[in-house]
């Protein structure tokens, strides 16, 4: 008896404490409005925002807003969640209307290639069913979608699932290249169509551990991509797995397209042939490299925050990550002497700078209050959130975010002063690295279909192979066996492989999958058994 | 064939004394019984010859051979559980092989004593049987056999019968006697029951509180208990308080509440004292009731209530002290109806006077 | 029973499972036998077999299950027969906490591990403070070896579920058995390995079958070691691959399939010989006093197994409490704070209540279908009643992930379950999913309880005019009232750890459990790790006193409930 009093104690206890240190202020209680934004934003993010916009909507209009947060986790399952809450509404908007849910329905209605005639009584069923879903209201109760690369964004906008917000036309002083260009460097900011708009700009860079690469020998200060190949970081690469998240797999078409770039340089390539053998080249170099790093790699992480967090503790040596995500662990482990182990750079005129946007979802059943966040988000009070040290005027009040505005004005120099990073600006980096749609654009989907079969799906060949040809240092018929990358060349990823991908055909494309995936694990293994024979 | 000694054997629980200062000896050849009340120690005292409880003081003897600090498995006895402790994994031709594969014999001789073990308590067609799929009696056996086919120098039987039905208890009995005098062996048998005791002992002990309260041969026991508690224990009796009146040569006369007995002194190291007090004890069978006063030995009294059991009457026999229990053999009860006055006379021999 | 009421409970169960189990699992895993037309083919289920990849993943995970079992028979035998034979200082205590290792709070474990495993970690820096590590050499000991990592890894996680069986299955034993196997000359690993061990067999099997099909399905571990090659992280990277992705669903069914083809034989080859004791033991069994030299010796090794369990905890703890912890063996400086911003987040006290909110009713629903199957199983013969058992085991093998699309998916507006919308309001789905995915544990807890409670005690009670539900009531139920009570406080804290379907499942913030508010703190860059350690330290401090607190007061009972 006295044995069971002492543990109903002391689970009495355990649950009297966060009672006792309950917040004072809390976000969750009930409003007069609502507010529903789906989002991959970190809690400190969300804090910012929504302390900020409850102030803001109460000012503007006297009442007071909620912001119900829904948050199914990274950029990759709010994809998947979005598409299939739409897939279940306009399941049951079609079927109410008393129509037939065909799998020729089902498979149109948010599938942008399907296109559309101008009179309406030429669609054949897909047609009728896109044009439909395009016009509909269709509802899945959220209202706004923030957070995540434009790439998201994009596919959602073609899909249908995004609207119009119609703050373009609303906001013409912010939307011009004083303060939001449309395109920097080949990269959207905004889509001209109003679907979604730049909120704030990430780059991609590395972070590294100075004692880790102390501890390995490496002497120089890591400046670029190539850096990561280096073949005294093997297995002490941390990577974002680019089949995961979108933004990572920008990274690695960055990485490529800084290859093609400094190819056309190069060459000049004033003809279509030489252009033609400068991209296949550029393409081989830059794959040829993403193949070194990978046989370097720890592992291709799908989420992050991690790679950082890995880095900063030596769990790793050095690794690829989003800008603010390097900077914020930098500064969190700053020693009182100002120096931090952890340093983030972005590659000079390696990698572009994207904008991080938000959108208004299909059916908002609370438009008018998303508006209104659409507006604060890009208004400088709402801009100020995201670099602004903590305490300072119009700045967060309990975290600092270290993201880039999106938004010229912040760069002034009267700013500087509140900015968590007044160094960077990085519209100035924006411009040593141009985005080229036409080079890699097509075959983005085809390019991480490739990187998965060499690298990911046979990583543990791939650094068997590497290890092998370490120990041998790099003996060159191995070597070259190693990287031969003929069966992903540029031409064959253009037709091939991308064809592949786009039947539609599932089987079709995991036999390619298992063909090019059989043939890179023979290779590794050929490559593994010439190093060790030294030739 | 062996004997076994025990001397001065003391086993302790804590500070429960589980056997205090134990002696005896059992001859070659002998079926042996412990016996007495749950908690006398007996069930300690045979763990002890099996090896399974070493004593804090005293030694065990087989032969002239001490084996008191010999671990169980190098004793080479046969014990027989009283959950028979027969594994249920293995077949019953398995269970009983178990003990010879531990002798490293060869295989075809295992097969070959397993079989005439087997044969000796007459399972052999039980062989390949599983033991879930066994009777109660069936088990017994197996477990005996068990016991038995590493021909033990002793066999030690903890309680074997004693989750059998009544009728196979009988049987069992005169079983496990005609296999121990077939095979020679020593055994000592545990067990509560004094009937089992009784048909088969060539001797027993009665244990009373880790000591020995008597040993001898069954009629020695029953009929010349040495003290209250063994004459208790064995068979029913009727106890009358008394003083010693006069002392002959192995004989005293004795004043009870109801009447004065002559009786036998059983133990020949103790004689009473006149004026002493002391306990009679009578056999309710000892009794003979008859319609008038015969001679000595004799109280009057009335019949109280009967139970009838066919062979044998149990009377209530109501006089001026406590009831006492009467047995009549081929009885008559219709003749001896409740009320009817009568006279309850003993012989000498049977009246037994013990030490208070 | 009466057999109408048998079989209603057993439909009623029946369309239970259907619902919430076999119907959201076939939802989401017809993606698995569908083609780009909306055709059935079975050309997905057979690439698996010929992708060698796959193949590979499945053989990896075979390995892990088949290894990781065996190692944590080898870690669990000795201390279970310690414990069952003798007495050493610290017993109790020490018998409580080699439970521990089961609550490890999700996501937080892998900071633990790798803050005392990793380059930087306490390891190293203290064979280097030793002198017998260079400084500038450090060993990667999660890199190095991670196959064997991931085996120590699991069964230091998964021992507790095999000792919990041994311990019963020995108590079980008649001391007599081992006896008689002494007076015929058989003695020490002989006598364990002839009689002890296969009387203890079907106790020994039983948890084997789970901690196989526990490790043989296990993600975390994995992870934590970035090894992808297993089916497992197959699955969990298939899943969440952008586009959908046929495979992973595929190798769900196969992996699905391996565990019920592994259950079914389990049952097939030891079901039957579960050895029924035949009498009470006649001597006194128990443990006795060993010399103090012994009871020191069982009391390290008991130490040592409960330390290297712990030691994720342990790191758990001290990143709690670190201010920062780089390269030394213990933090730099300690604080509190990182407690009073976890206890004090607005997310976290919210989600305490949300936790034990959907873990109670899930806890209570489990109780209800616990006591209706085990009655259905053990008390009746209803054909089919194998069917529900095996169905009953099946929560085991699932995904979390598979499990929670499929409630996503058959929740949508316009299906027949669109009431049960979690962004409407998650409680009914997530008390569902909780139960459904502990149900196992409470159906073993009942079964056992009822196989070892004579069915004549009820025929008395009905004997005496007592109607057969209230028998339940007033004879069964307080007669297995402790395996009740064990079995729904593990049901519980599983259900306050579960990771899958809170993350999918919850969307809105007023709706979090305590394990997305770990992972959203988790998510946090800078002070995330240690805000997120800090409440995973509540965490594990209210499952653990709610653990050691069952094992003080039901001691070897607790073992009844990991049986297959």
């Amino acid at each position: 008896m006295r044995r069971a009093i002492i543990v109903i104690l002391a689970l009495a206890v355990i649950i009297a404490v966060p009672f006792i240190l309950k917040p004072k202020q809390n976000f969750l209680t009930k409003a007069d409005d609502t507010l529903v934004i789906i989002s991959p934003h970190n809690e400190a993010i969300r804090y910012e925002f929504t302390r900020a916009f409850t102030e803001y909507y109460k000012n503007k209009t006297g009442r007071t807003i909620r912001i119900d947060w829904r948050l199914p986790g990274g950029a990759s399952e709010i994809a998947r969640y979005l598409t299939s809450e739409y897939y279940a509404a306009f399941q049951n908007a079609w079927q109410t209307s008393g129509r037939q849910w065909t799998f020729e329905v089902q498979s149109s209605f948010d599938n942008s290639s399907v296109t559309l005639p101008k009179d309406a009584a030429l669609d054949n069923t897909a047609q009728s069913a896109r044009r439909a879903f395009l016009a509909s209201d269709v509802s899945i109760g959220i209202d706004l979608f923030f957070g995540g690369g434009t790439y998201d964004f994009i596919q959602q906008a073609k899909a249908g699932r995004l609207v119009d917000c119609g703050l373009i036309s609303k906001l013409p002083s912010i939307f011009n290249d004083n303060s939001i260009p449309q395109m920097v460097s080949g990269g959207a900011f905004y889509d001209p169509q109003g679907r979604w708009l730049g909120t704030c700009l990430a780059s991609f860079g590395i972070c590294y551990n100075t004692d880790s690469l102390k501890r390995l020998g490496i002497d120089t200060i890591p400046a670029a991509w190539s850096d990561l190949a280096n073949p005294r970081l093997a297995h002490q690469v941390a990577l974002a797995d680019p089949t995961k998240s979108g933004s990572a797999a920008k990274t690695f078409e960055m990485i490529i397209q800084q290859q093609i770039q400094e190819q056309v340089s190069k060459s000049g390539a004033s003809t279509d042939a030489a252009k033609k053998e400068s991209l296949a080249k550029g393409w081989l170099l830059g794959m040829q490299l993403i193949q070194r790093i990978s046989a370097n790699a720890r592992y291709f992480t799908d989420g992050a925050p991690r790679v950082p967090m890995d880095v900063s503790q030596g769990d790793a040596a050095i690794g690829m990550c989003i800008d603010f995500y390097g900077r914020f662990q930098s500064e969190t482990i700053k020693l009182s002497d100002g120096t931090s182990r952890l340093h983030y750079f972005t590659p000079a005129g390696g990698s572009s700078v994207d904008a991080d946007p938000i959108g208004l979802l299909r059916g908002a059943p609370n438009s008018e209050a998303a508006k209104l966040f659409l507006e604060f988000v890009l208004s400088l009070e709402g801009q100020k959130l995201w670099n602004f040290k903590v305490g300072t005027p119009g700045g967060p009040t309990h975290y600092a975010l270290r993201r880039l505005p999106i938004r010229k004005e912040l760069y002034l120099p009267e700013f500087t002063q509140y900015r968590s990073d007044p160094d960077v600006d990085p519209y100035a980096e924006a411009k040593l690295f141009t985005y080229h749609e036409g080079w890699t654009g097509p075959i983005f989907r085809a390019m991480t279909f490739v990187i998965r079969v060499m690298c990911l799906d046979t990583n543990d060949e791939l650094q068997n192979a590497w290890h092998a040809l370490i120990a041998a240092n790099f003996p060159p018929l191995a070597m070259a066996r190693f990287s031969d990358l003929s069966a992903v060349d540029y031409a064959t990823t253009f037709t091939t492989i991308r064809d592949a991908l786009r039947s539609g055909d599932r089987i079709k494309e995991i036999q390619l999958a298992k063909t090019l995936g059989d043939h890179f694990r023979t290779q590794y293994r050929e490559a593994t058994e010439l190093a060790k024979e030294g030739k | 064939m062996i004997s076994i000694t025990i001397e001065n054997l003391v086993k302790k629980f804590g500070d429960n004394i589980a056997l205090n200062h134990l002696s005896l000896k059992i001859l070659p050849g002998e079926l042996f019984f412990l016996l007495g009340p749950s908690g006398c120690g007996k069930t300690t005292l045979l763990r002890n010859v099996a090896g399974f409880y070493t004593p804090e003081e005293g030694k065990v003897l087989f032969d002239q051979e001490d084996v008191t600090h010999l671990p169980p498995h190098q004793r080479h006895t046969g014990m027989v559980f009283q959950s028979y402790a027969l594994w249920p994994h293995m077949t019953v031709a398995k269970n009983v092989a178990f003990g010879l594969e531990q002798l490293k014999i060869s295989n075809a001789e295992i097969t070959a004593r397993v079989h005439e073990s087997l044969a000796s308590v007459r399972m052999e067609e039980y062989a390949s049987r599983k033991i879930a799929q066994l009777s109660g009696g069936q088990q017994q056996r197996v477990a005996l056999a068990r016991a038995l086919v590493i021909r033990p120098r002793v066999l030690l039987l903890d309680e074997p019968l004693s989750n059998l039905d009544a009728k196979l208890r009988l049987e069992m009995r005169t079983e496990i006697r005609r296999v121990c005098k077939e095979f020679k062996l020593t055994a000592i048998y545990v067990t509560h029951d004094q009937k089992e005791a009784l048909s088969i002992a060539d001797r027993m002990a009665i244990l009373h509180q880790g000591r020995v309260a008597q040993i001898g041969t069954p009629e020695e026991i029953y009929r010349n208990p040495h003290s209250c508690v063994v004459a208790d224990f064995i068979g029913e009796t009727n106890f009358l308080k008394g003083k010693v009146l006069s002392l002959n040569a192995n004989t005293a006369e004795v004043e009870t509440d109801c009447g004065r007995f002559e009786g036998i002194l059983p133990e020949p190291e103790w004689r009473p004292d006149a004026g002493e007090s002391v306990t009679l004890s009578i056999r309710p069978e000892a009794w003979r009731l008859h319609e008038e006063n015969t001679s000595i030995n004799t109280i009057q009294g009335e019949i109280g209530e009967t139970i009838y059991l066919g062979e044998v009457a149990q009377y209530q026999f109501l006089h001026k002290g406590s009831p006492l229990k009467i047995f009549e053999l081929n009885p008559r009860p219709s003749e001896r109806p409740p009320g009817r006055k009568l006279f309850a006379q003993v012989d000498r021999q049977d009246v037994v006077i013990l030490r208070q | 029973m009466s057999r109408a009421f048998s079989i209603f409970v057993f439909i009623l169960t029946g369309i239970f499972f259907a619902c919430f189990f076999a119907y959201p699992i076939a939802n989401t895993l017809q993606g698995a036998f569908l083609d780009s037309q909306g055709h059935f083919t079975i050309a997905f289920i057979a690439e698996v077999f010929r992708n060698p990849i796959y193949l590979e993943g499945l053989a990896n995970a075979l390995f892990f299950g088949v290894t990781s079992t065996l190692l944590s028979i080898a870690i669990a035998l000795p201390l279970a027969f310690i414990a069952d034979r003798y007495l050493f200082t610290g017993k109790k205590l020490l018998t409580a906490l080699l439970l521990i290792p089961m609550i490890l709070p999700p996501f937080v474990g892998a900071i633990g591990v790798k803050q005392i495993l990793g380059e930087q970690g306490s390891l190293n820096a203290l064979l280097i403070t030793l002198g017998w590590m260079n400084s500038q050499h450090l060993t990667d000991w999660l890199g190095a070896n991670r196959s064997l990592g991931i085996i120590i890894m699991n069964a230091l996680h998964l021992y507790p579920i095999l000792y919990l069986n041994i311990v019963a299955a020995l108590a079980n034993i008649d001391p007599a058995m081992e006896e008689a196997a002494e007076n015929l000359g058989c003695t020490g690993l002989r006598k364990f390995y002839r009689i002890t061990l296969p009387l203890i067999m079907p106790g020994l099997f039983a948890g084997g079958t789970i901690v196989f099909i526990w490790a043989f399905t296990e993600l975390g571990v994995p992870l934590m070691f970035d090894f992808t090659r297993v089916t497992s992280v197959q699955i969990f990277y298939g899943i969440k691959d952008i586009g959908a992705n046929p495979f992973p669903y595929a190798l769900v069914v196969v992996m699905l399939t391996t565990t019920v083809l592994f259950y079914a034989l389990s049952k097939v080859t030891f079901g039957r010989s579960s050895h029924a004791m035949m009498a009470k033991a006649t001597s006194q069994g128990g443990p006795r006093a060993i010399n103090p030299l012994g009871s020191a010796l069982c009391t390290l090794l008991f130490c040592a197994v409960v330390f290297l369990a712990m030691l994720p905890h342990l790191g758990v703890i001290l990143v709690s409490f670190s201010k920062d912890w780089y390269a030394t063996i213990l933090p730099h400086g300690w604080t509190f704070d990182h407690f009073k911003v976890a206890l004090g987040h607005n997310l976290t006290l919210p989600s305490i209540q949300n936790s034990l909110k959907y873990a109670g009713l899930a806890t209570i629903v489990d109780v209800i279908l616990g006591i209706a199957i085990a009655y259905v199983i053990t008390r009746t013969r209803l054909i089919g009643r194998e069917l529900l058992d095996a169905m009953a085991m099946l929560p085991l093998a699932v995904p979390g992930l598979v499990l929670a699309f499929g409630y996503l998916a058959m929740t949508q507006p316009g299906k027949f379950f669109s009431f049960m919308n979690p962004t409407i309001d998650p409680l009914m789905i997530l008390v569902i999913a909780y139960s459904i995915r502990r149900l196992p544990y409470m159906v073993r807890a009942a079964v056992a309880g009822l196989q070892q409670t004579s069915v004549t005690l009820e025929e008395a009670a009905q004997n005496l005019g007592c109607p057969p539900f209230k028998t339940l009531r007033k004879i069964t139920i307080p007669l297995i009232s402790a395996n009740l009570l064990a079995g729904g406080l593990l049901a519980f804290s599983f259900a306050m750890l579960e990771v899958s379907d809170s993350l999918i499942l919850a969307q809105k913030q007023q709706d979090f459990p305590i394990t997305k508010a770990i992972f959203e703190l988790y998510q946090l860059l800078g002070e995330g790790r240690y805000i997120a350690c800090a409440l995973g330290v509540w965490a594990m401090a209210f499952l653990g006193v709610t653990m050691i607190g069952v094992s003080l007061l039901l001691g070897k009972k607790l073992g009844a409930i990991f049986r297959a």
